[in-house]
């Protein structure tokens, strides 16, 4: 419950201090007033490539490049939307790019026989944990959040950004709107199966939920 | 009737507090009597949960710095690009010199090329024929003819009344004729200033005229003036020019006179041009009082080189008379 009060807090005072001010300075080629908005943004852009990655150093690297390419096309910003919306839809164009990346690389390279299998529906088996490890209770919290972002993990791009932004990131339906594109109604339907996906997920890895 | 399958599909809504009243109350009708359906919510509220207590990872300490870095080096490039392409500081110098030169030779060649036709067109051919010539020998056609094609520069005027201290009056003419034959003048000129051979003056002034001017360069001179007296000419231009000399004993005294004439008619001296101690005067006369003009002119001197012009009968005239001695 700490890490929701945190986002609220941060949520809180976006809204407080807003950025026009400081987008304006860089639409004017003040690369100081772009820093201030790095600051500000960075961590909640990290999180949403890291939860969309799974990995922190792709996360990263997918983070810089969001920044980059923010910096380069903020003289077209028009502030129709805030400029946490307007950055987080390109973070989140990077992070799938990334992805893809990912994909490609990890099919040519052989699945490792770690990683989860999958099955010719297109379902994530994981291994089944042993009776000692069944319960919630004997997990690690470490180890319950790992298996979590696996779940994460399988999803489709589509339900995966829909989750984050929502269950994750807390963005309203509003903001999802405008940085994905999308209709409510379809928002409303991507997130019921994403939250269905996981469910199942969780069950196969946890056993129990 | 309403199947657990329904109520699964609008738990994630009723999860989320966006059902209608309506639709609130069937499904919670439909929990209170349902296992399958509350455990499905359960198992959802336990998802959402676990997806929220996902813990937040903390960006790099250098990660501002990797960022800015190269945030920095992007507005740097494209500082340097606008900088190399505007503001070549190595190279500046030869390329800024280059584009002066540039300017310097446009302006040059604009002023080469419209500059002298504005000029030459200044002075009517019948008033370019001065041709006393008592020192213009054989051996100097070009200087002669320049004398009597090309008055079109001040300089070149005063270079010619140093060589030869004969009268040279300068004749003013309205741009607006001028500018109606730019083709057919220069046409004449070039022969004569090429110095193939001097052009001859207006016949009234044949007497004048030195023994070297050939017959061909006559027959130009003759087509230059009859072209520039030529009717479709005068019907071009609103006002008709007509030039003549008045030989006078007293130049001075015939300037009074003349003004004093033409403040009695209404007829109105428009110009007065001093040069070499001679005069020239532009009049601006009705068409009607032409005739009684030239009748006043001749009592106050002798009218030379002046052709009439009988088709002018109403409208304007522009009156260039030139006082020389006699």
């Amino acid at each position: 419950m700490t890490g929701m009060s945190k986002r609220e807090k941060d949520k809180k005072d976006f809204a407080l201090d807003d950025d026009d001010h400081y987008v304006s300075l860089c639409q004017k080629g003040n690369t100081n007033a772009f820093q201030i908005l790095v600051e500000r943004h960075q961590k909640k852009m990290l999180n949403i490539a890291y939860r969309i990655t799974g990995d922190y150093e792709e996360a990263c690297e997918t983070v810089q490049e969001a920044f980059l390419s923010a910096f380069k096309a903020i003289k077209k910003f028009r502030g129709e939307a805030a400029f946490s919306t307007w950055l987080t839809g390109i973070t989140l164009n990077h992070a799938r790019n990334r992805l893809k990346k990912i994909k490609s690389i990890s099919h040519y390279e052989g699945i490792s026989i770690d990683d989860p299998v999958e099955t010719e529906t297109g379902q994530v088996l994981f291994d089944h944990p042993s009776q000692e490890e069944s319960t919630l209770e004997q997990l690690e919290k470490k180890e319950l959040q790992a298996k979590v972002q696996e779940c994460i993990g399988t999803l489709d791009d589509e339900f995966r950004e829909v989750l984050v932004l929502r269950d994750i990131q807390e963005f309203s339906y509003d903001e999802i709107h405008d940085i994905l594109n999308i209709p409510e109604g379809t928002i409303k339907s991507r997130l019921f199966r994403a939250r269905e996906a996981m469910k199942n997920c969780l069950r196969h890895v946890l056993g129990v939920i | 009737m309403i199947t657990c399958k329904d109520i699964e599909e609008k738990l994630t809504a009723y999860q989320e507090g966006v059902l209608s009243p309506e639709e609130k109350g069937l499904v919670e009708n439909h929990l209170a009597a349902c296992t399958q359906c509350t455990s499905a919510l359960a198992g959802l509220k336990k998802t959402v949960d676990l997806l929220k207590e996902l813990p937040e990872v903390e960006p790099p300490p250098w990660f501002t710095q990797k960022i800015m870095a190269q945030v920095r080096q992007e507005a740097e490039e494209k500082n340097s690009l606008l900088k190399r392409l505007f503001y070549p500081f190595h190279i500046k110098i030869p390329i800024e010199a280059f584009a002066t030169l540039c300017v310097v030779a446009l302006g040059l060649y604009v002023y080469k090329t419209s500059g002298p036709e504005i000029k030459t067109y200044q002075a009517p051919p019948a008033a370019i024929v001065e041709a006393p010539a008592k020192d213009v020998s054989l051996s100097k056609p070009v200087e002669r003819t320049k004398t009597i094609a090309l008055p079109e520069t001040e300089s070149d005027k005063e270079i010619l009344s140093q060589k030869e201290p004969r009268p040279q009056p300068s004749v003013q003419a309205d741009a607006q004729r001028a500018s109606s034959e730019p083709i057919m003048e220069r046409k004449e000129e070039i022969p004569a200033a090429t110095g193939v051979a001097p052009p001859a003056p207006i016949p009234s002034m044949a007497k004048e005229k030195d023994a070297s001017v050939s017959v061909g360069a006559e027959r130009k001179a003759e087509r230059a003036e009859k072209a520039f007296r030529s009717p479709s000419r005068s019907k071009k231009a609103d006002i008709k020019i007509q030039a003549l000399n008045l030989s006078v004993e007293n130049i001075a005294s015939a300037s009074t006179d003349i003004e004093k004439v033409l403040g009695q008619s209404g007829i109105t001296l428009t110009k007065r041009e001093f040069k070499d101690g001679l005069q020239t005067l532009i009049v601006h006369c009705p068409a009607q009082k032409l005739q009684w003009l030239l009748g006043q002119l001749r009592t106050i001197g002798e009218i030379k080189d002046y052709h009439e012009m009988p088709e002018v009968t109403d409208g304007d005239l522009q009156i260039i008379i030139r006082l020389i001695p006699r």
